[in-house]
C-alpha cells in the first residue's frame, strides 16, 4: 500500500547540512499498525511527516497504491491529505473557537458548500467511537487533555483515510488517557485501518504489531 | 457549515478585536463621505455663487473694426457697418452642441438708442427668463417685467430722467411702465434701460436680430474650452470669446475644495487600509498553527486565501455601511457648523450605501491580499516547525 525508496531528507542550519534521513526504505501493507520507535533526533518523526506528504523528501520514492507523491502536485498532494491520508499530531491542535463537531468536521469544510447532512452525522459517529457523546457542541477549551486528543482522534477518522499517522499520539497525556487513546488504535486496527505511529513510549509501541526503531536517520530493526 | 464559516465564528470570537477595527475602519470612511458630501455641497454652493457674477461666454458678429490709435493712445474703434446676428439661428446653433447640457442660460441681447425728454438713451432688449439666470446679483426696486408694456432702468438713468418705479417713460412712441429700478450694479447697466427683447426688435424693426449674446456654462469640472470649441464651429460666422479669467477662478476655488478633500480622503483611505494589513498581518502570525492544521487537513493554498480575504471583506463590508451612515451624520454636522444649508444636496439613497460598502470592502480585500498570500504561502511543514 505505502512503499518508501532510499528516501533522503537534509534539514539545512546555514552552511550545515544535517542528514535526517538516511536511504529510507520500508513497506506498509494495507491494515497493518506499525510503531516507529528511536531515540529523540533519530529522524522517526521527519519520517513520519516525509510520508504524510508534510514534508517534501530530498531524495528517494514514495508510492501510494503505486502511484509515485514525491514529485506530485500540490492539488494532487492536497487531495490525498484530504481523502487518503490523516495525521494525529502530540498536541490535538484543535481550532480553538470551533466547537468539537466542527473541528470534526473540518475536512469536509474546504468548500463553499455546506457540509452534507450525512457527514455531519457520520462526524458524530466518529465522536460517539472515542466516546464524546453529548460533547459535541463543547468547545476545544471546555475539554480535558484526553477529551481534546479524542477530538483530534475522531477528526482524522471523519473522512474514512486509508492511512493514520499518529505523531506521539500520547505524548501530552496522563497514563489514563493514553491508554483510552491505545484502545481506539487498538479498535481502529482491528476495524481494518492502516495505522502508521511514531513514539518513545514503549507502551504505547507494544499495541503495534510491527515496531520499527530507527537511528541515526536509518532503519536499524 | 462551509468554507466562510472559519472567518466569521473567528470574527465572532475576537469581537471585541473586530468591533475595535471596525469602528476604526468605519470612522475613516466616515470621515471620507463626510468630506466627500460637504466638498461637494461646498463647491455647488461655491459654483452657485460665482455663477451670480454672470456669464462666462460671449457670442457677437465678425466686424469688420479697425482699431485707431496713435502714440499709444486708443482713439476709439472705426465701424463700417453694424452687424446683427439671428436670434433664432444663433440659440438652435448653441443649443446644438455636444455639451449643450452643460450651458445654463443663453441670453440674447439687442442694443438700440433712442431718446428721451430729448436725452439719449441707450435700450437693451433681453429674454427676460435667461436674463434673470445670469444676473442673479441684480437687486431690483419693484419688479421684473411681467408684460411687453414694461420696461426696467438702471439707477444711473432713472435718476437722470427722474423716475421711479411704477412710473411711465415713452419710448419708441409707446408708453412703458418702470416695474423696477436696478440698484446700483458699478456697470454700464446702470445707465441702461432694458425691455423685452421682442417687444424691440418689433419696435426698431429688427425682428430676429440680436447683437450679442452671452452664454452661462458651468458646472462642476466643466469643459469651457471645449464648449467654446464646439459653439464656433457650429456659429462660424461669429466671435466667440470665453471670459478666460473668470471661469479660471470659478474652476480654480471649485478644484481647490475638491482636491484638498481628495488628498485629505486619500490619506485617511491609506490609513485605514494600512491598518487592515497590519491586523491581517499580526492575525496570519497569530494563526499559523491554524493555518498548519488546515493545511494537514488537506486545505489548499486558494482556501487558506479565502479565509483571510473573507475576515477583511466582512469588515470591509460593515465598515463601509456603518461609515455611509456616519458621513451623512458627519456632513450634516460639518453643514451645520459651516453654516450651509445645502442638506437638500445629499440624500441617503440605499444604491449609493450599497456601492460604498462594496468599494470599501474590496479596498478591505486588496489590504489584506498580501497577508493573505502570506498566509496561503505557509506549508503545513513550516507551519508545523512553528508548533
Amino acid at each position: 500500500m505505502l512503499r518508501v525508496n532510499n528516501v533522503n531528507k537534509f534539514y539545512s542550519n546555514g552552511e550545515e547540512k544535517n542528514h535526517v534521513l538516511k536511504d529510507v526504505s520500508l513497506n506498509i501493507g494495507r491494515g497493518e499498525f506499525i510503531s516507529i520507535c528511536g531515540k529523540s533526533g533519530s529522524g522517526k518523526s521527519t519520517l513520519l511527516n516525509v510520508l504524510s506528504t508534510l514534508m517534501k523528501p530530498d531524495g528517494g520514492e514514495l508510492y501510494y497504491n503505486d502511484t509515485g507523491y514525491h514529485h506530485m502536485k500540490e492539488r494532487d498532494l492536497n487531495r490525498l491529505r484530504n481523502n487518503c491520508y490523516s495525521m494525529i499530531f502530540q498536541f490535538h491542535y484543535l481550532i480553538p473557537y470551533l466547537n468539537a463537531l466542527e473541528n470534526v468536521l473540518l475536512p469536509f469544510t474546504n468548500r463553499l458548500f455546506p457540509v452534507h447532512k450525512k457527514n455531519v452525522e457520520y462526524a458524530k459517529e466518529c465522536l460517539d467511537k472515542v466516546d464524546l457523546q453529548g460533547k459535541y457542541e463543547r468547545l476545544p477549551g471546555q475539554l480535558s487533555g484526553g477529551e481534546q486528543q479524542r477530538v483530534a482522534v475522531a477528526r482524522a477518522l471523519v473522512k474514512k483515510p486509508e492511512i493514520l499517522f499518529a505523531d506521539e499520539p500520547t505524548g501530552s497525556l496522563d497514563d489514563e488517557n493514553s491508554r483510552e487513546i491505545a484502545r481506539i488504535f487498538t479498535d481502529l486496527h482491528a476495524e481494518g485501518y492502516t495505522i502508521v505511529m511514531v513514539t518513545h513510549d514503549i507502551t504505547m509501541a507494544g499495541y503495534a504489531e510491527k515496531i520499527l526503531n530507527m537511528k541515526d536517520g536509518k532503519i536499524v530493526s | 457549515m462551509n468554507l466562510l464559516s472559519i472567518p466569521l465564528k473567528n470574527l465572532k470570537v475576537k469581537f471585541f478585536k473586530t468591533v475595535i477595527l471596525i469602528t476604526v475602519f468605519a470612522i475613516g470612511v466616515t470621515s471620507v463621505v463626510g468630506l466627500q458630501k460637504v466638498s461637494k455641497s461646498v463647491s455647488s454652493a461655491l459654483e452657485d455663487k460665482m455663477n451670480k457674477f454672470g456669464a462666462n461666454i460671449l457670442i457677437y458678429p465678425k466686424s469688420e473694426d479697425v482699431k485707431i490709435s496713435y502714440g499709444g493712445i486708443q482713439l476709439g474703434n472705426l465701424s463700417y457697418e453694424v452687424k446683427y446676428l439671428e436670434e433664432s439661428e444663433t440659440k438652435r446653433k448653441i443649443h446644438s452642441i455636444e455639451f449643450e447640457e452643460n450651458i445654463s442660460a443663453v441670453a440674447p441681447k439687442l442694443l438700440k438708442t433712442t431718446e428721451i425728454r430729448d436725452k439719449n438713451v441707450g435700450v437693451v432688449g433681453v429674454d427676460w427668463e435667461e436674463e434673470i439666470k445670469i444676473k442673479n446679483y441684480w437687486s431690483i426696486n419693484g419688479k421684473i417685467p411681467e408684460s411687453e408694456n414694461e420696461v426696467i432702468l438702471g439707477s444711473k438713468i432713472a435718476r437722470i430722467l427722474n423716475v421711479r418705479a411704477q412710473d411711465s417713460v415713452l419710448l419708441y412712441g409707446k408708453e412703458f411702465r418702470i416695474s423696477g429700478i436696478i440698484q446700483p450694479t458699478g456697470s454700464d447697466e446702470d445707465n441702461l434701460i432694458f425691455m423685452g427683447i421682442q417687444t424691440l426688435q418689433t419696435a426698431t424693426n429688427s425682428v430676429d436680430k440680436i447683437n450679442f449674446v452671452e452664454v452661462s456654462a458651468l458646472c462642476a469640472g466643466c469643459p469651457i474650452d471645449d464648449i467654446v470649441t464646439q459653439i464656433r464651429a457650429n456659429l462660424p460666422g461669429a466671435e466667440i470669446s470665453a471670459v478666460q479669467k473668470i471661469v479660471k477662478q470659478r474652476m480654480s476655488a471649485v478644484d481647490f475644495v475638491n482636491n484638498l478633500a481628495f488628498i485629505m480622503s486619500l490619506v485617511i483611505v491609506l490609513t485605514a487600509c494600512f491598518m487592515i494589513a497590519l491586523f491581517m498581518y499580526s492575525s496570519v502570525n497569530e494563526r499559523k498553527k491554524e493555518i498548519g492544521i488546515l493545511r494537514s487537513i488537506g486545505y489548499s493554498k486558494v482556501n487558506i486565501f479565502c479565509i483571510f480575504t473573507f475576515e477583511s471583506l466582512i469588515i470591509g463590508m460593515i465598515s463601509g455601511l456603518v461609515g455611509y451612515a456616519g458621513g451623512f451624520f458627519l456632513a450634516d454636522k460639518l453643514m451645520d457648523i459651516l453654516e450651509i444649508d445645502l442638506k437638500n444636496f445629499f440624500v441617503f439613497t440605499f444604491p449609493e450605501a450599497f456601492l460604498t460598502m462594496l468599494l470599501v470592502a474590496i479596498l478591505a480585500g486588496i489590504s489584506s491580499m498580501l497577508p493573505s498570500l502570506k498566509a496561503a504561502k505557509i506549508t503545513p511543514a513550516e507551519a508545523l516547525v512553528s508548533l
